[in-house]
């Protein structure tokens, strides 16, 4: 009898043990599986980062153009932006457009057309689907 | 089976962790952030970071800091106090309880939070790639029993089994692993983006009690950011004489700033303030430029710092406990990353607080940790260890070459091939080393054996394949075999990766104490070995292939070798003498490798790889160290 309950003991340990060292494996599957797409994607991050930082100054060219009117400036101001491009960083399209709170953030309601775009106050970015900051904009109240 | 996730469902900010592989993870959002704003639109179903950017536009729509209704009265004073605050409309649902009212629609704070456990749900699954249908969710721990219900029940609309729920102070001691601790007196203070919470929590036995909790229901960040905001407004219309107060668009750049320049003077002691084009004057742009230091920030929201000690007093009170009787202080909330405020904690209890873990995450990590416990992923998972020092063994020239880097985790195996030093050596020593010093005689000596019965071969030939296996219980097994004649040779040191804290962090602070010595004295020791092996190998092809040269080449080349040698013998001869000397020795040798691939036109076969030599007399065996060269 004794033996019996050793042996159930034992299947049971051995059913516990299979089931941790089991998951243990998914797990480190997961994270390897995990860590490569990380990976690749680390690359594209470091690089958000620095793009990230860069939007103010783009910003503040853009403020700088718009009250200089100095077609140096203009100029420059085209350069980043290029640089920008080139890396796959698009401005959100958000002037004249109805608000859309996934691409824009609404920081003023003005006159004008309800739910339409009726300023952009800082221009939004995003590379592919992945908005890296919403485009800033004043929308309408509607009459 | 579902894992389980843990939710800090908090009244400013929500996050989520899950734990994975033994520790726990922080799930980033679909928007690439670790927290969810705790913003709803019931209407057109918009949660966090959406939902907030569409705040303005829709005011009234839009929910914020719902947890302040959780589970209560219509006629609660909270209830009334958070009517004040917020643009949406708080009303009497079904028995009296405090809902909302958008678009003529009644939802209960319960199925507002539920929103944000969907999101917090969707996020974990686009994660961890599978359904998630389970959850650990945290509550203040001043929560009443209808509070907490209503928070089971959000969990219960988002489709998730609410599995437990903690009080938040227990989920950030979790994640301090204070629960381990025994008869131990807790405060954790916890200065959040809207509140202020401090509660004083006794662990026994692994069971946390509260004892007591205190706190500001209005007092954190967003106190702080208008602090900082008012003083830039005011510098700047004593400056220009514009006040920028009335500016919306301005104000919402100052806003930015001020945030920016607070995050920035947790590191640095000044912070500039720059934002070109805020506003203009008699036709002329203006732009807003001017410093902010770390004691006028310090300065600015001091009293809101010494606000929070009062409740901290409170609670003390009312646990019947003295100061000096609490064992450990946990610092939650993003706001407890000032300087400042960590030192007012301090000075307050006397005592360092916790604060290594990321504080805008602490309770999220405590609650994923509760959650594994609950799914057996904790409590019967083998904590598994790690080294806590490098181990390798002892190379040519007395250099440290690791095998098993430090923090790895056990059980492992790790092996390199190794070879001789010199020709026809019978037998190598594994001296096994362990620490971070870069030289061997400065790491400690576990253990050293010799492999010998090596065939008579050239160095370099022989290929000694050392192994060193660590198991479960820390027990280090080095064995070493020489694949050519099949013989081996082992040794088992116990307790290799049991040491003191103390004893590692001694050896880690030396080997960073010495890390540029150590750096250079290898430079050296390798200098030393390549220059040994650059002579051995010339005069070896001098030897062979030497009487294909010209004679006046031949002698040149002889010469050049011979004072490399001479340099290499010497050992106060500097890294720098030494690889110049090399250099000039391989550019006279350029000629020797022209005549050998002329006559060999390329078929002849490559010698083996050069390796480091140092001339020992292969009869003093127990010199004779393996040779740094590997062959993985």
């Amino acid at each position: 009898m004794a033996k019996q309950t050793d042996i159930q003991t034992l299947k049971d340990q051995l059913a516990e043990l299979d089931t941790n060292w089991k998951r243990a494996l998914a797990d480190y599957q997961n994270l390897e599986k995990r860590t490569r797409e990380q990976q690749s994607m680390m690359a594209q991050l470091a690089c958000l980062s620095l793009i990230e930082r860069l939007l103010p100054v783009l910003d503040h060219l853009d403020l700088a153009a718009k009250h200089l009117n100095d077609p140096g400036l203009s100029m420059v101001q085209k350069q980043l932006e290029m640089v920008l491009e080139e890396e796959g960083v698009s401005t959100i399209l958000a002037a004249n457009h109805v608000f859309d709170p996934t691409t824009m953030e609404c920081v003023e309601q003005v006159e004008g057309e309800k739910e339409m775009v009726m300023e952009v106050v800082a221009n939004g970015y995003q590379i592919g689907n992945r908005v890296i900051r919403p485009s800033r904009v004043k929308v309408g109240m509607g009459k | 089976m579902s894992k389980i996730i843990g939710i800090d469902l908090g009244t400013t900010n929500s996050a989520v962790a899950v734990m994975e592989g033994g520790t726990p993870k922080v799930i980033p959002t679909a928007e690439g952030r670790n927290t969810i704003p705790s913003i709803v639109e019931p209407v057109k179903n918009l949660v966090g970071d959406v939902a907030k950017r569409q705040m303005i536009l829709n005011s009234k729509n839009t929910v914020y800091s719902v947890k302040r209704l959780m589970g209560r009265r219509i006629d609660d004073k909270q209830v009334t106090l958070t009517q004040k605050h917020v643009p949406y409309e708080i009303v009497a649902g079904k028995d009296e309880t405090a809902s909302v009212k958008i678009d003529g629609k009644v939802y209960t704070p319960q199925e507002i939070s539920a929103k944000i456990l969907q999101k917090a749900k969707a996020d974990a699954e686009a994660y961890l790639g599978e359904p998630v249908t389970r959850a650990v969710i945290t509550v203040p721990a001043y929560f009443d029993d209808s509070q907490r219900q209503a928070t089971k029940q959000a969990g219960e609309i988002a489709g998730l089994t609410v599995e437990r729920i903690i009080n938040e102070p227990t989920a950030a001691a979790l994640a301090y692993g204070l629960d381990k601790k025994d008869s131990q007196t807790i405060a954790v203070y916890d200065l959040g983006g809207g509140t202020f919470d401090i509660s004083i929590l006794e662990i026994g036995g692994g069971v946390f009690e509260v004892k007591s909790t205190n706190g500001d229901t209005f007092l954190g960040g967003d106190d702080f950011d208008a602090k900082i905001i008012n003083w830039i407004v005011a510098e700047f219309k004593k400056e220009n004489g514009v006040d920028l107060s009335g500016d919306k668009q301005a104000l919402q750049r100052i806003r930015d700033s001020a945030e920016k320049a607070k995050i920035e003077l947790s590191s640095s002691a000044e912070t500039e303030i720059n934002q070109p084009f805020i506003s203009m004057n008699n036709g002329q742009p203006l732009h807003l430029t001017m410093k902010l230091t770390r004691a006028k920030l310090e300065e600015l929201v001091d009293d809101l710092i010494q606000k929070t000690i009062d409740p901290v007093k409170a609670a003390l009170k009312d646990a019947k406990i003295d100061v000096g009787k609490v064992d450990e202080v946990v610092l939650v909330g993003g706001m407890t990353r000032m300087p400042k405020v960590q030192q007012v904690v301090k000075d307050f209890f006397k005592k360092e607080p916790h604060k290594g873990v990321n504080p805008d995450e602490v309770v999220a990590i405590g609650a994923a940790i509760q959650g594994g416990v609950l799914m057996g992923d904790v409590k019967d998972i083998l904590l598994l260890d790690v080294t806590p020092l490098t181990l390798g063994v002892e190379t040519m020239g007395g250099i440290r070459t690791p095998i098993i880097e430090r923090n790895t985790t056990v059980p492992t195996s790790k092996s390199q091939v190794f070879s001789t030093a010199a020709d026809n050596q019978p037998q190598v020593e594994i001296h096994i080393l362990q620490g971070e010093r870069e030289m061997a005689a400065d790491n400690k000596s576990l253990g050293r054996f010799v492999l010998d019965g090596i065939a008579p071969a050239p160095r370099g030939i022989p290929q000694i394949e050392v192994v060193f296996d660590i198991d479960a219980n820390g027990i280090l097994k080095v064995s070493a075999n020489d694949k050519g004649t099949g013989k081996t040779q082992h040794i088992t040191i116990k307790n290799a990766t049991n040491l003191s804290d103390e004893e590692v962090e001694k050896m880690k602070t030396e080997a960073e104490k010495h890390a540029e010595d150590d750096k250079k004295k290898k430079e050296l020791a390798e200098a030393h070995n390549h220059a040994h092996q650059t002579v051995f190998e010339l005069e070896k092809q001098l030897k062979e292939h030497g009487d294909k040269l010209p004679e006046e080449d031949k002698k040149n080349i002889e010469e050049q070798v011979a004072k490399l040698k001479e340099l290499a013998d010497k050992e106060d001869t500097d890294a720098e003498t030494l690889n110049k000397a090399i250099e000039t020795t391989m550019t006279a040798a350029q000629k020797l490798g022209e005549i050998l691939y002329k006559q060999e036109a390329g078929k002849g076969k490559t010698e083996e790889k050069p390796t480091a030599t140092k001339d020992e007399k292969p009869a003093d065996d127990k010199k004779d160290a393996v040779e740094g060269e590997v062959v993985e």
